[in-house]
């Protein structure tokens, strides 16, 4: 029952000639046996896992290769052969559960196709569903997709490749989007069905600790071709090959503090914040928060989508409409004393102006009095590409120019909503490192928004942890990291180690049934 | 051959084949398309025909030969039942629509982007006055609406390209306030926003640009529907008046002539639809262009 | 199905659920129920107020230059003509709203019979238009989805769109020469009489009802193209081919619901349209219905008639677009009606 991949290489047409996606991939999976392929975003390992379902998209090729499996030659089947292989042979979890689901059918018909059609279905699909941890499954098979959420929705998907039995089950990026906890019991529940099935499983992602922590083995993909592969735990502490060592260095360290920082526990108060609160649809996601910020300080602002982070933010930057004070003290008198940078940089610059007529606009309206070729120097930006138009440039560089924009003129706090969590890995360390540098040139006050507490450690003075609308803790950095008080903050910090957690720890139950229904829908879950 | 083919997968490119492509010069792209170049070609020679024609001192409005002759001889599309040369004025017949029909949808254009940006970028009290104007335009008849606005306030040219502008005005509008929509939704805006820049460069400098390629494709698409209104007006009495040449006034004056002088009212009808596919295919490939 | 939505509704009222959110159906209905109203009154001081503008005196115009000033207001009191004036207003609503209609001025009968038969014949005529709509705009944009990106697929767009622009005069006009005049197999006018037989009554109606067809299939094919090359290229139609299921059960279980729901909502559009604003086809055609009725009241600034017919059209266009957006929320579980025109 053994997976075996040997020099497959996949090229996709393209208007502009022939592009390798993969080059001559070989590796192999014992049934019990999990192997996880990581890689950046296009390193191949999604046309990997797609080649081996034949689901290639129509300019796809499969150039050279084999794939077994159990005997099989998987690439050499068509018709009825394919589908039989598809419906008992593979299954797959998908990145976006809630999508992948048909949103005009409920989920327990959807499930009873994966069962194929036989006397007895309908109470086969409870039994997957309770398999899968649904206290109510009854309740859950007469649910269209878009009322579960996103967590809910993937042990369904779960249930549905489930129900074949399959002898090879893969993963691709399984619990990307999903919240931390939820992540965790994702994957607690896929290791315990791996046991069960014997299944051989492919893990694709571009989270090598996270596949470490849940492999057996591992392999690096770098341009569609895999540049190492070994023993999971190995690799992640004695990588060999250059490209793997790199992505290791750049893993942000939960467990190395700020070192430096200018930082004065007596300095004034910039931003303080009371009682805001912002409702949406009747329900608080901002419920009643106090918030102080320092000059020169940077809190951390830590917390899981829906958890109000983003709201609280926008709020301070004066983009939403809110109840409750917020009052922002220039620092030394600044025109537009607060900034903001934002998660997604490529949507946050304008793609009908240059580099140059962006930060010329910042410059003007901020009052700054550096050139564009010296501000971005100071961004690390080579200044030739000022008269680049946005969306010329590659998804670092934009972040570094809305970056830029920000510090176009004197300013006294800069919003940092996520900065860095649509960027590669290599790409992160980079930009944080920047934002570090330049906080402590410019002495500005940073409100740092993230759902990682790795990714903030060396940057935060002080943390706050934010759930339901509410901060529910906040202290020094190191306090936070050493020593939390709240469960809910000891389990963010478990999910950055990547320390497993159970799938269904008392404290984090995901049925609904015992919980207040709106804090579950705040959360979530 | 089935025509479900569920085997092929779909055409998804992987993120990894995308690659940043150089941008051209959108004309250059435009000109290396052969359905646009004939396209331009077409509207070109409609709008040429009736000035060359006046050049010429041919204005198809007298009698040059026998009362309907089938086409042949001097008169290669025949005569109307008045014996005028129905070459002659199928030609000059594109005068009338190509001035209402391109004056209404830059009408509709201008006061249509202007709500659409004001409600796309200020949302509730603005956005729901426009949303439930088209509501009305959308519950009123179209066609008889434009009728009894045109009955109420004269025929003239001016009232035709007024009533037509306004009615598709907010058409526009709500396209506009779509495409809007999904760029507030990108944070340059809000960037833009919160360091402070005036409400009114963020809509004409920052917003404008961005929607300029929906807004022209859109526009060209609606004077596709001008000329279709224009022509739909005269036809129905209330646009160009006899002895004009005018499309759609030809085809109903001759329409009870259908039996005995068909040539009449075939060569007008076919000469708006060359001209209407030429303005659609010049729409669909702006939007190949622009919009890719 | 409602009881299952409300309890899920109870539950998930929140924002995170899903992005969209969920209200009860009856308040969405009564929502939309308390427009319908708003709307006719706007339609309908619109149109009292530009009958009232269009230039000309019905009663100089039906009793010629001979008669007296007197004479004229005295006719023009008998029918129940009055100016534009909030008054004048009220009294036509008035007895509009309790089914006095008034008289044609033209016809010299009452307006709401006369309405009646012209409103069924064109129903007829957009009824089956609407079905050539149906079937042709299916079966194109099926056709155009699976063979997306071909030159078939882009020539028939490109085909369609000009179609739905060409003026309908133009269309009709080539298809009776060809049909009609050459061929002769539908009559050159579609004029029906009480004693028209059935198949007389089809073979009149079929050129305008092609014709009709023509300027609307595009909209619809355009729609069912969009729809389905959506489902195909969805991670739900993935999920459904590498289960492994037959070909069948992709096609009836995840692509047809999916691929056409969003065409509903063009469809309904297009039978208001279809049997509401036909009046260039009508017209050609000398086919008796309310376009062509409303075109020649216009022209006689037959006033009562003229408000009738708008009226009626726009009642019949708003309830079927209620209509329509109705079954569209029944298809598809997901639809929040009250959000569609704000997102």
């Amino acid at each position: 029952m053994t997976l075996q991949v040997e020099s497959l290489s996949v090229e996709y047409r393209t208007p502009r000639g022939v592009h390798p996606a993969l080059r001559e991939l070989s590796f192999c999976v014992e049934p019990g046996q999990s192997y996880g392929l990581v890689g950046e975003s296009g390193s191949g390992k999604s046309t990997a896992a797609l080649a081996l379902v034949r689901y290639l998209a129509r300019n796809g090729r499969v150039s050279r290769g084999r794939i077994t499996l159990d005997g099989t030659d998987v690439l050499g089947i068509e018709g009825e052969e394919l589908r039989q292989y598809r419906a008992k042979q593979v299954a797959m979890v998908y990145q976006e559960p809630v999508r992948s689901l048909n949103p005009t059918m409920r989920v327990g018909a959807q499930i009873a196709e994966s069962l194929g059609s036989g006397p007895g279905t309908s109470s086969e699909v409870l039994l997957l569903l309770e398999r899968v941890g649904f206290e109510d499954p009854g309740q859950i098979a007469l649910r269209y997709p878009h009322q579960l959420s996103g967590g809910q929705a993937q042990r369904v998907v779960i249930s549905m490749a489930l129900a074949s039995r399959p002898q090879l089950l893969i993963l691709d990026e399984p619990t990307t989007g999903l919240d931390v906890q939820i992540e965790a019991a994702v994957l607690g529940l896929i290791d315990e069905l791996r046991a069960d099935l014997d299944a051989a499983v492919v893990m694709i992602s571009h989270n090598l600790p996270l596949v470490a922590a849940r492999c057996d083995r591992v392999g690096v993909l770098k341009d569609g071709i895999l540049v190492e592969e070994g023993d999971a735990q190995e690799v992640l502490s004695y990588p060999q090959h250059e490209y793997t060592q790199e992505l290791i260095a750049a893993l942000p360290d939960i467990d190395v503090p700020k070192s430096g920082g200018s930082f004065r526990r007596s300095a004034p108060v910039v931003l303080r914040a009371e009682g805001v609160r912002k409702l949406y649809g009747g329900n608080p996601v901002v419920d009643d928060v106090d918030l102080e910020i320092r000059s020169g300080e940077v809190l951390a602002l830590v917390g899981e989508s829906g958890s109000g982070k983003t709201t609280l933010g926008r709020a301070v930057a004066g983009l939403t409409r809110h109840e409750g004070r917020i009052d922002i003290n220039p620092a030394r008198g600044e025109r537009n004393p607060v900034q903001i940078v934002f998660q997604n940089p490529d949507a946050s610059l304008n793609p009908k102006r240059t580099v140059r007529r962006i930060l010329q606009g910042s410059i003007r309206l901020l009052g700054g009095d550096s050139s564009v070729e010296s501000l971005m120097e100071q961004v690390g930006l080579d200044p030739s590409l000022a008269d680049r138009y946005a969306r010329e440039l590659s998804g670092g560089q934009q972040q570094r120019v809305a970056i830029a924009r920000a510090f176009a003129g004197p300013t006294t706090l800069v919003v940092c909503d996520e900065p860095v969590s649509s960027l590669d890995v290599s790409v992160q360390a980079k930009i944080i490192d920047l934002l570090r540098q330049l906080q402590e040139r410019t002495g500005v006050a940073y409100l740092f928004i993230s759902h990682d507490l790795a990714v903030v450690r060396a940057l935060a003075d002080r943390i706050a942890v934010m759930r339901h609308g509410k901060i529910i803790e906040t202290g020094p950095a190191d306090d936070i990291y050493t020593a939390p008080r709240r469960s809910y903050t000891k389990a963010l910090l478990r999910a950055a180690r990547y320390q497993p957690t159970h799938a269904l720890e008392e404290s984090f139950s995901l049925e609904p049934s015992s919980i207040e229904p709106r804090l579950l829908v705040a959360a979530g879950v | 051959m089935s025509v479900i083919d569920i085997k092929l997968a779909p055409l998804v490119l992987s993120k990894a084949s995308r690659t940043v492509t150089k941008p051209q010069g959108v004309g250059g792209k435009l000109l290396r398309r052969p359905t646009f170049v004939l396209s331009v070609l077409i509207l070109g020679f409609w709008v040429a025909a009736p000035v060359v024609l006046a050049f010429l001192g041919l204005d198809g409005l007298n009698r040059t030969g026998g009362v309907n002759q089938p086409p042949g001889g001097g008169h290669p599309f025949g005569t109307d039942n008045l014996g005028r040369d129905v070459f002659i004025r199928t030609l000059a017949g594109a005068g009338p629509i190509l001035t209402i029909a391109p004056a209404a949808t830059a009408i509709a254009t201008v006061v249509g982007a202007a709500m659409g940006l004001a409600a796309g970028y200020f949302r509730g009290i603005v956005d729901d006055l426009l949303m439930r104007s088209f509501d009305i335009l959308h519950a009123l008849p179209g066609i008889i609406a434009i009728l009894l606005v045109t009955a109420a306030f004269g025929r003239s040219p001016v009232t035709i390209m007024i009533a037509i502008g306004i009615f598709f005005a907010p058409i526009i509008a709500r396209t506009v306030r779509s495409a809007v929509f999904v760029e507030t939704g990108k944070q340059y805006v809000e960037s833009a926003r919160s360091q402070g820049e005036s409400t009114w460069r963020i809509l004409f400098v920052e917003l404008l640009p961005n929607v300029a390629p929906t807004l022209i494709v859109e526009a060209t698409i609606r004077l596709g529907f001008a000329v279709f209104a224009s022509a739909g007006l005269s036809f129905l009495g209330l646009g160009a008046q006899p002895p004009s040449p005018d499309w759609g006034l030809v085809v109903s004056q001759n329409r009870i002539f259908i039996q005995t002088a068909w040539w009449s009212v075939t060569f007008p009808a076919l000469a708006i639809m060359t001209l209407v596919v030429a303005v659609n295919l010049i729409a669909d490939n702006l939007r190949e262009v622009l919009q890719s | 199905m409602a009881t299952l939505i409300e309890a899920d509704g109870g539950v998930y009222t929140g924002t995170a659920v899903s992005s969209v959110q969920r209200r009860p159906i009856g308040r969405i209905i009564a929502r939309r129920l308390v427009q319908v109203p708003i709307v006719l009154f706007i339609v309908s001081v619109l149109v009292f107020w530009l009958v009232q503008v269009v230039p000309g005196d019905p009663g100089r115009s039906v009793l010629g230059p001979y008669a007296t000033d007197a004479q004229v207001a005295l006719w023009k009191e008998q029918h129940g003509i009055v100016g534009a004036s909030v008054e004048g207003y009220l009294t036509w609503l008035g007895a509009f709203l309790r089914g006095d209609w008034g008289i044609s001025l033209l016809y010299n009968e009452p307006v709401r019979p006369l309405i009646t038969a012209w409103l069924i014949n064109s129903m007829t005529l957009g009824v089956y238009a609407f079905v050539l709509v149906v079937v042709f705009g299916i079966a194109l944009g099926l056709f155009q989805a699976f063979h997306q990106g071909r030159r078939s697929d882009r020539g028939l767009t490109i085909g369609l769109v000009s179609l739905s622009a060409i003026p309908e005069f133009a269309v009709g006009t080539v298809l009776l020469v060809v049909f009609s005049v050459f061929l002769g197999w539908f009559p050159v006018y579609s004029g029906i009489l009480p004693d028209t037989t059935l198949s007389d009554r089809l073979r009149a109606m079929t050129l305008p009802a092609f014709t009709l067809m023509a300027a609307s299939v595009g909209y619809v094919a355009r729609m069912v193209r969009a729809g389905t090359i959506e489902t195909l290229e969805s991670p739900f139609y993935r999920t459904a081919v590498l289960k492994g299921l037959r070909e069948r059960q992709i096609v009836s279980n995840h692509v047809i619901r999916n691929s056409l729901v969003p065409s509903v909502a063009v469809l309904g559009g297009q039978l208001a349209y279809l049997i509401g604003g036909t009046a260039v086809v009508e017209t050609l055609f000398s086919y008796p219905g309310i376009g062509l009725a409303s075109v020649v009241a216009v022209q006689r600034k037959d006033i009562f008639v003229l408000e009738a017919v708008i009226m009626v059209t726009a009642l019949a266009s708003i309830v079927l677009l209620l209509v329509t957006d109705l079954i569209y929320m029944a298809l598809d579980p997901r639809i929040d009606i009250s959000s569609r025109n704000q997102q």
